[in-house]
């Protein structure tokens, strides 16, 4: 899927990205924030669901799991 | 029907407190989901404890009495919210009763394998009530996973006074007590989080504001983890990982799944047959005795009948029935969700869930604890788009 921009969905399991941006707005947007995605967070993908959504990330010591449909509008480097 | 923004007030929360009597203390307890914030109120109020909802919002409520030092506390179990931004109704009900003032002091449950997350509400409590004390639980699985926390940085570093508990061993607890009497005597003095020079722009939106303070405060969270927690990658923490890739897999996580609910349910109902045929002898065996006992009583016919084809016939019925698989299955369960293993029970079937309008949490919602709390408008399909408006996290550990 082509976003405009390298999203976290495109992260491969094992792989670790760095927070650009987050194309997202409203209570997601501040939950997110408030779980420490800020820019220049380093992520790191552990693996998917059997489904393939959701995917679980280690976000600063934590495993947080995202769907698909946020994790395409977060911009990453 | 719905919220209406004076469906929320300070009346709320005051009508909420049970008899509060002079020299009475009100604790707030405050802290992230999952932290064990439940285990030390429970601990630490027993069997004193009264559970309801905040008025008008679908968010339960504890409140519980302690004594200690001769003082009694009043403690108020706030929602568990990872912070107090306000978008939640949890986030909403800590933040008004926080800031309504009613709270003498706080504590913040924080979870020692997970510091620099639990920081960030730390912070923001200390910000809105000066009078906070931390109290580190989970200092046993933080042990066992190999961490070192540096208590006495930490505590100056934030400014606040840090109690290291182990409610589940009941450890730390009345330490913790006494040091929220410490500061109610001389008031700890928190240190601020550093803003940046941009934050006092004021040609800023407050949606900007609050988010440059969000990543001011996580910025300071982070750096106060890093300098005071000493972490070292243990076995346990690789086999927590192994065994998580195995349950989660494509190729083994449904199976496994499968597999384990139909090894609960068998249990329950193959067990239940044994204790399930017992009582229903013995209840045979005590009828007669009531027949006679109301013979002996000249009780008329109707009576009887009532009392005992009726009342004591349907009784033990669901009794010898019911009981025994309840027995069974719960406790079963409990082992499941005590043991860390439904939340990839929801991470596999989100997906399916989603399809259908929910979310992958709601197939736990056979067990609510107050900590987390399904909103009911997120159950009602095809209507707010709210539904999945949140990540879930997977607990990192295995109990």
């Amino acid at each position: 899927m082509n976003t405009g921009f390298p999203s976290l969905a495109e992260l491969a399991p094992g792989c670790i990205a760095e927070v650009r941006q987050l194309h997202l707005s409203g209570a997601i947007r501040q939950r997110l924030l408030d779980l420490g995605l800020i820019e220049g967070t380093r992520i790191q993908c552990i693996h998917r669901s059997p489904a393939g959504d959701p995917t679980a990330y280690l976000i600063r010591g934590a495993v947080i799991a995202l769907r698909g449909s946020d994790s395409r509008r977060i911009e990453v480097i | 029907m719905g919220l209406t923004s004076d469906s929320v007030g300070l009346h709320a929360c005051k009508a909420m407190l049970p008899d509060r009597r002079p020299g009475d203390l009100v604790v707030a307890l405050l802290g992230n989901p999952n932290t064990g914030k439940s285990t030390v109120f429970n601990a630490l109020t027993g069997k004193n404890q009264h559970t309801g909802n905040w008025a008008g919002k679908t968010v339960t409520s504890a409140c519980g009495i302690a004594m200690h030092g001769g003082r009694r506390f009043i403690l108020v179990d706030l929602p568990g919210t990872y912070s107090l931004s306000a978008k939640s109704p949890e986030e909403e009900v800590a933040r008004d009763f926080l800031a309504s003032g009613q709270a003498d002091c706080t504590i913040v449950v924080a979870d020692a394998t997970c510091l620099e997350r639990n920081l960030n509400l730390v912070l923001q409590a200390a910000q809105l009530c000066p009078r906070t004390a931390v109290c580190l639980n989970l200092m046993d699985e933080a042990r066992r996973r190999g961490f070192r926390i540096d208590f006495s940085k930490l505590q100056q570093m934030l400014g606040l006074p840090v109690v290291p508990c182990a409610a589940r061993e009941g450890a730390g607890l009345s330490e913790l007590l006494s040091t929220v009497l410490t500061i109610l005597q001389h008031p700890p003095q928190p240190v601020p989080v550093p803003l940046p020079a941009s934050a006092h722009d004021p040609s800023l939106s407050p949606q900007r504001r609050a988010e440059i303070q969000t990543a001011a405060t996580i910025l300071r969270a982070e750096e106060i983890a890093c300098t005071v927690v000493r972490t070292k990658e243990t076995v346990a923490t690789n086999r927590d990982r192994k065994i998580d890739r195995l349950l989660t897999s494509r190729a083994a996580g449904i199976p496994v799944m499968l597999a384990l609910l139909a090894g609960v349910l068998f249990l329950t109902i193959l067990g239940a047959n044994y204790p399930s045929a017992a009582l229903s002898r013995l209840f045979s065996a005590l009828t007669p005795f009531f027949s006679s006992g109301l013979a002996a009583l000249h009780a008329p016919v109707w009576l009887h009948s009532l009392l005992l084809d009726g009342v004591w016939e349907v009784l033990s019925t669901v009794v010898s029935v019911m009981l025994p698989p309840m027995a069974i299955f719960f406790p079963l369960f409990t082992l499941l969700e005590d043991a860390g293993y439904l939340p990839r029970v929801a991470f596999n079937l989100d997906h399916a869930f989603c399809r259908v309008h929910a979310c992958g949490k709601q197939a736990l919602t056979m067990r609510k604890r107050p900590d987390r709390v399904q909103n009911p408008s997120h159950c009602h399909a095809g209507k707010s788009p709210r539904k999945t408006d949140r990540p879930f996290r997977i607990e990192s550990s295995w109990r």
